[in-house]
């Protein structure tokens, strides 16, 4: 039997990479797919609580989460080609209309 | 056991990586696909059969499916002539393997020793019955707010993602000219 920890520092790497996309890629699909990592190890977590206390809220959790995620998919990309339709670009560090 | 799960773990971390630095995003999706595989086998490591086969459709399916898409938009290699990483790589990769260390540390320290209850190991938790029963009966609400969620999310993509006016307005004039021919058809007929 694996251990949670295990489990947990699964999550935790694919959370980890997660972030880096997601602060450091200038690609704005990218940045989405970083995103859906992130989502990607909770759900993990959450089902390796979930079986390790025998508790199936974890999973009606894990659920939610991916209604969410792909909700969050449909309107990023939504967002994403309507950036492309206005500015032509991909590049997050073009849309930069709300620095200061 | 230990041998599945090690496989699926580096392959999905192997993968993930690959994703976020791929230039071409095409080769990132296929890669994201891969480690959308690699959890949904994990899940199935960890007994929860329906969450692995919802996992297979929503994820590498619907999600997948829509990423690329929006892949087919992109003038790729255009996309991959530009620079890829931020001015703030270096400070983002510090900050989130601070973070990552801090995370397997305080999970590997605190639960090392958690185990399942007693007999627990090889009864499937998250069957189909089970789960349903749970989520009709005690998250009725959260799912109904879930179905309005998706609602509100597929109305927000059409939204943004239609043609505006002005659009249209540039795009006439290439147009060829049956549609001002027709209209003028119209017009007769009023």
């Amino acid at each position: 039997m694996v251990p949670l920890p295990l489990y947990l520092a699964f999550g935790a790497l694919l959370f980890v990479i997660g972030v880096v996309g997601v602060l450091a890629r200038r690609n704005a699909i990218i940045v989405l797919m970083s995103i859906e990592l992130m989502l990607n190890a909770v759900n993990l977590t959450l089902i390796s609580f979930s079986h390790y206390l025998q508790d199936l809220r974890g999973q009606v959790f894990t659920l939610f989460v991916i209604a969410v995620a792909a909700s969050e998919a449909a309107v990023g990309l939504a967002l994403v080609i309507s950036l492309y339709r206005g500015k032509a670009t991909f590049n997050l560090d073009e849309v930069n209309l709300l620095k200061w | 056991m230990y041998f599945f799960f090690f496989l699926f773990a580096i392959v999905g971390v192997f993968s993930a990586i690959m994703v976020i630095t791929r230039t071409n995003v095409m080769h990132a999706a296929l890669f994201l696909l891969l480690t959308f595989a690699c959890v949904g086998a994990t899940y199935v490591l960890l007994r929860a059969e329906f969450l692995a086969a919802v996992q297979v459709l929503v994820y590498a399916g619907a999600v997948m499916v829509l990423f690329l898409f929006a892949i087919l938009l992109v003038n790729i290699p255009r996309v991959m002539q530009m620079r890829q990483w931020n001015a703030q790589t270096g400070l983002a990769v510090g900050v989130a393997g601070l973070t990552g260390l801090w995370m397997v540390i305080a999970t590997t320290q605190t639960f090392r020793k958690f185990e399942l209850p007693a007999g627990a190991t090889e009864q499937a938790l998250g069957t189909p019955r089970a789960l349903a029963q749970v989520l009709f009966s005690d998250f009725m609400l959260p799912f109904e707010i879930a179905s309005l969620v998706l609602l509100a999310a597929m109305v927000g993509a059409i939204f943004l993602a239609r043609e505006t006016a002005s659009e249209e307005e540039q795009s006439a004039p290439d147009a060829t000219p049956e549609p001002a021919g027709r209209s003028q058809a119209d017009r007769q007929l009023v």
